[in-house]
């Protein structure tokens, strides 16, 4: 055993490690953090922006209702767009009464005012924003879409 | 036309045409599908759309 020894140090090469500052491999960089916030502060000013929204429906739904605001893909080409009927569906379940209008006012509003929330509350702990743009996100969220357009136009 | 009668139908769709078209360039300075958020944004009731575009876009590219 201790004959061999001189032989393996001979044999192997010596693994160079060029030496790093702490400061490069551990602590993210200026850009990163200034990006990161950036983000932060953007779901934060959303789920402000949503909230507002409710409250406004909820205290004056007049002054969104009452306005003539057509939906472009309805308007055009005579398709409901998935989201169609869904504000007056809101505005409904704001004062207690059952949405009729779109079948899935109750999942988008479950999404948008707990899901989301609470997504991003529990990716925002554990650092990980980058969740809301993952591939599968899109393509569940695309999936989503064609089927809510197909039932909000033939099926319901 | 359905869609353009009275000032708020007017007002609603310039807004929307305004907000499609800064979808269409933000989305291209994060490798994103600008003609495809854009549209989105457009034809999807504004603004519904352009908030799901405000949550799952990606960081600016660079």
């Amino acid at each position: 055993m201790e004959m061999l020894q001189p032989q393996i140090a001979q044999t192997v090469p010596a693994i160079h490690i060029p030496a790093q500052p702490a400061s490069a491999s551990l602590a993210p960089s200026a850009s990163s953090t200034a990006a990161s916030q950036r983000q932060l502060w953007t779901h934060v000013g959303i789920i402000a922006c949503l909230y507002a929204g409710a409250i406004l429906l909820a205290l004056r739904p007049q002054w969104v209702a009452g306005f003539s605001l057509h939906c472009a893909m309805l308007s055009i080409f005579h398709i409901k767009c998935p989201f169609c009927g869904m504000t007056r569906d809101f505005v409904a379940i704001l004062h207690g009464k059952q949405p009729t209008l779109n079948p899935f006012t109750w999942p988008t509003v479950a999404v948008l005012f707990l899901g989301y929330p609470g997504t991003f509350f529990l990716a925002w702990r554990k650092r990980r924003l980058d969740i809301f743009y993952w591939p599968v996100v899109y393509k569940v969220g695309l999936a989503c879409l064609v089927l809510m357009c197909f039932v909000n136009n033939f099926a319901h | 036309m359905l869609y353009l009668h009275g000032w708020t139908s007017w007002v609603y769709f310039l807004v929307n045409v305004a907000v499609a078209y800064w979808v269409y360039q933000d989305a291209g300075k994060r490798g994103m599908h600008q003609i495809g958020w854009a549209l989105g944004s457009f034809f999807g009731c504004f603004p519904l759309v352009t908030i799901i575009y405000l949550i799952m876009r990606k960081p600016v590219q660079g």
